[in-house]
């Protein structure tokens, strides 16, 4: 073997870098990476809206069979309890809005859970200083970051939702579903990603006020069960269900039965209100973590 | 590789009502620069301004030709080290440092080899697989200056590159500084280990409370402290007859005979002068001397006299 010694230390990188238009995808990836790494918060927190999608699916499932095979069908043979249930079902929309309203909860604390911590830790730990020493851009930072807490919105609403529509779909004779009922499909992943564009922008926007991740996440439940409590006591002293209008929730909840087209919603007024609300806030998020990243600058 | 390192012209930096940087005009040329100051002298966010993280509230600057702030070309030819703990706990140090290459643009073989590299040229090659949480403190500014040597950038600005690593850690940054500088790099490190300083070079930039107080080689820096008598001291065997001969020097403006091992110490405003002089006397009064030292040429002495 030939001698050598590896002490040089400048060597200088003679070929050029293309300025890379997905400046902010080794930051998304890294984030993930880190977001996965530790299994127990991961599985806790998807096992809610992974089992609300697998038997939400079932249910999906058995209301072909049952449409199919006729009320003496090998499945609900048996009468009783799930045949009764399943019966009542009738439509796959009806699924999803159940659906939906039942892994809200769960996507917000998986949301908050992953993305509470990613600007204030940043900011804490000064992490950022190295990233704005290399050619990322604020909005880069801010795309990166708006990213994982959508990817982890994503997974825990559309998901589940997009498992219902896959076995509605393949259970439905001749792929009924898809070629008759896509609209209900395009809503739900519209409801989706408005769903979770609206919740990662609030996160990120408390996450760059807050100094820790803890903060972020007692103030993000803070946002969406406190509006929803005061909401729901409001309602029920003044014995008007407008005062819902308070809620977050409720304007979820709202968009869903429109865009799902839910025969009979709770909510009365105009879903455009609350189309506006979440756009506002959707906006006004973004404003706040543009401001405070910009402001990153001066806390350096 | 010569030309002007950087150049700034009333640079001022304010947060709020603060003033981190006031009227800062300089110019450094390539090689390895120390910035030394106390606390809150304006180092950080001087390093700050030339890393392009933060822009000036007023005056230009220029690095290697170019205003930093956000400057995507400069950030391929400089790396930044800050003081702050800035890694991720969650990911190893290799994870780190090729992720930061990733986002210089390297593709994922590149970033991995340079981040291998880098990590074994500071010393974690081994400790490249643990998680950076499991780091000590000195572990994670070895990993701090990995990612900042990594992508072979002309010119490494290091914020107190030096805290936490333990008297051998310190010596081998300063080593590995060192030589990156000789081999062309050029390093801008502040620190307020003095020493470490001297160590690796003699080329300062002095601040306090904002504001530039001394830039240049230590001893012309020194030289330039006229209102400072230089101090020398002297042994000899025979130090009175030696003093009464030095104190009728008119350049010499003080001699103290010690109490006991025949020592001297004198001040003078002309040091060459007073050691032709001395090599003289020494000769006439053959008064012994064996040994002779000036100690306040040193960055300590510099730093004392300019911020006491």
């Amino acid at each position: 073997m030939k001698a050598a010694t590896h002490t040089e230390i400048y060597r200088p990188f003679r070929d050029a870098l293309a300025p890379s238009r997905w400046a902010f995808w080794p930051l998304y990836r890294a984030q993930m990476a880190i977001a996965t790494k530790r299994k127990l918060p991961l599985f806790i927190l998807f096992f809610g809206p992974a089992m609300t999608g697998i038997v939400v699916s079932f249910l999906a499932y058995l209301q072909f069979q049952i449409e199919e095979s006729g009320s003496g069908g090998p499945l609900i043979s048996g009468g009783g309890l799930v045949a009764q249930f399943a019966s009542q079902l009738l439509e796959v929309h009806k699924l999803i809005i159940a659906a939906m309203k039942t892994v809200r909860f769960f996507a917000v604390l998986a949301m908050a859970w992953y993305g509470a911590g990613l600007i204030c830790d940043d900011r804490r730990a000064g992490a950022h200083l190295l990233y704005f020493s290399r050619p990322l851009t604020r909005f880069d930072y801010m795309l990166a970051h708006f990213a994982t807490a959508f990817t982890f919105g994503c997974c825990a609403v559309l998901g589940p939702g997009l498992l219902i529509c896959l076995v509605a779909t393949f259970n439905s004779p001749d792929f009924i579903f898809l070629t008759e009922k896509w609209p209900v499909i395009v809503a739900t992943i519209g409801y989706s990603l408005v769903f979770v564009t609206a919740l990662s922008a609030l996160i990120l926007a408390v996450s760059a006020l807050s100094k820790r991740k803890s903060y972020a996440l007692a103030a993000v439940f803070g946002v969406f069960m406190s509006t929803l409590a005061l909401g729901g006591a409001m309602s029920a002293l003044m014995r008007e269900r407008q005062w819902w209008m308070l809620s977050l929730a409720s304007h979820f909840e709202r968009v869903a039965d429109w865009w799902l087209g839910a025969s009979r919603s709770f909510h009365r007024w105009d879903p455009w209100w609350s189309v506006a609300v979440l756009g506002g806030l959707t906006l006004v998020s973004f404003a706040i973590v543009a401001w405070r990243v910009r402001r990153m600058e001066v806390v350096a | 590789m010569s030309g002007a390192l950087l150049s700034a012209d009333q640079l001022g930096r304010w947060y709020g009502q603060v003033v981190g940087l006031s009227d800062l005009t300089l110019s450094l040329e390539r090689g390895v620069t120390g910035l030394v100051g106390p606390n809150g002298a304006g180092k950080s966010t001087f390093l700050k301004l030339v890393a392009g993280e933060i822009r000036p509230s007023r005056g230009t600057l220029e690095v290697l030709g170019l205003k930093p702030f956000a400057n995507a070309e400069l950030f391929r030819r400089a790396g930044f080290c800050p003081q702050q703990e800035a890694l991720y706990e969650d990911m190893t140090g290799l994870e780190v440092v090729r992720f930061l290459m990733r986002l210089h643009g390297f593709s994922a073989a590149e970033a991995t080899r340079r981040a291998n590299e880098a990590l074994d040229r500071v010393g974690l090659g081994d400790a490249r697989k643990r998680r950076v949480g499991g780091y000590s403190k000195g572990m994670r500014q070895r990993a701090k200056i990995a990612q900042a040597i990594a992508h072979g950038p002309e010119l490494v600005v290091a914020d107190e590159p030096f805290n936490g690593l333990d008297p051998v850690g310190r010596a081998e940054m300063t080593a590995l500084f060192a030589q990156a500088g000789r081999e062309g790099m050029s390093v801008l490190v502040s620190t307020h280990v003095l020493h470490e300083v001297e160590a690796l070079t003699h080329e300062i930039v002095l601040f306090h409370r904002g504001r530039l107080l001394a830039q240049g080689p230590v001893g012309q820096v020194r030289q330039l402290l006229s209102r400072h008598p230089r101090r020398v001291e002297l042994r000899a065997r025979e130090p009175r007859r030696l003093a009464r001969a030095l104190v009728e020097l008119d350049f010499v403006l003080s001699v103290r005979v010690g109490p006991a091992d025949g020592r001297i110490d004198v001040e003078t405003f002309e040091l060459e002068r007073f050691f032709e002089a001395l090599t003289r006397i020494a000769a006439e009064t053959r008064a012994g001397v064996t040994s002779l030292e000036s100690h306040d040429a040193s960055l300590e002495a510099v730093f004392d006299y300019l911020v006491a």
